[in-house]
């Protein structure tokens, strides 16, 4: 990963990957980085002329509203709705590199599904609670509305108070 | 999601669902939504191995939570004498004797690069090169 960097720094970091124009070619970014008001200032044929040739990375303030909690993902769907999982449901004891090549290598070509679990939304969050490391990730979320922000089910949202 | 990932000019797949709306033989249903934007969600260190995106087609991605460690394939800047394996505009890209299948790194072919994302980032990544 580091073979592109340029005195130690990646690709993207440099000022040539904000140029609007550029070639791969000449060993630059393969990531166009601008800001979203400067996004917002490109025509449609320069917008399609860098994405044509590079990916676009558009940093953001991070959203105030949403976290990684029982109403956050309340706004992705039905926390009890079985879903497919991929991973492994049980603790993985190590943090490093083969404990991701092990949930990766239930996945063969002879058995493409053998990587995916049955789950909800809320095994994630009690999984993740409970300290032992799983590798867990859920794919099918379907989002149909988001272009209006999507509230959270209000269920979610009363439930602590009705525990309380 | 931000407003502006829709409507702008990348939208291909809404342009051709409107093109082809109403044309005789086309069945009159609602526009699949749930089939092109969805949410994923995951625990920390889960890992998606090498892969096109849904069959090619280009990807835009909102971090709203958490960190999201996005690596890239792109063609290798000193790539001689391979011919056209690998080459997406080429027939034989996927060519059995081309050394590269989707699911693997093939650093022989593709350079790596990548980049971190964070709340609020945005990516849009476009279908193989």
């Amino acid at each position: 990963m580091e073979r592109l960097y340029q005195n130690g720094r990646p690709l993207h970091h440099l000022d040539s990957a904000r140029a609007v124009h550029s070639d791969l070619l000449d060993g630059r970014s393969a990531f166009f980085v601008t800001t979203e008001a400067e996004f917002q200032k490109l025509k449609g044929d320069q917008i399609q002329a860098i994405f044509r040739d590079r990916h676009i990375v558009i940093p953001g303030p991070p959203p105030d509203d949403f976290h990684f909690d029982h109403q956050g993902l309340a706004a992705l769907g039905s926390l009890t709705a079985s879903r497919q999982i991929q991973g492994m449901l049980y603790p993985i004891e190590q943090n490093d590199l083969s404990s991701k090549c092990a949930v990766g290598s239930l996945r063969m070509v002879e058995k493409p599904d053998n990587l995916l679990r049955l789950g909800t939304l809320k095994d994630l969050l009690a999984k993740d609670k409970q300290g032992k490391r799983r590798i867990l990730n859920v794919l099918d979320l379907p989002m149909g509305g988001a272009p209006v922000p999507m509230p959270p089910q209000y269920r979610w949202v009363i439930l602590p108070h009705l525990l309380l | 999601m931000s407003a502006d990932v829709f409507g702008r000019h990348l939208a291909s797949n809404e342009q051709a669902w409107q093109e082809a709306r109403d044309l005789p033989g086309m069945m009159s249903v609602n526009f699949p939504n749930d089939d092109t934007l969805w949410a994923t969600a995951a625990t920390q260190n889960a890992t998606t191995w090498t892969h096109i995106d849904d069959h090619g087609m280009a990807t835009i991605i909102k971090i709203m939570a958490g960190f999201k460690y996005w690596v890239i394939l792109r063609p290798k800047f000193d790539r001689t004498d391979l011919g056209s394996n690998g080459d997406m505009g080429s027939i034989n890209a996927f060519a059995s004797d081309s050394g590269w299948t989707p699911e693997g790194p093939c650093d022989t072919l593709w350079d790596h690069e990548a980049v971190l994302l964070g709340p609020g980032d945005m990516l849009y990544v476009n279908g193989p090169l």
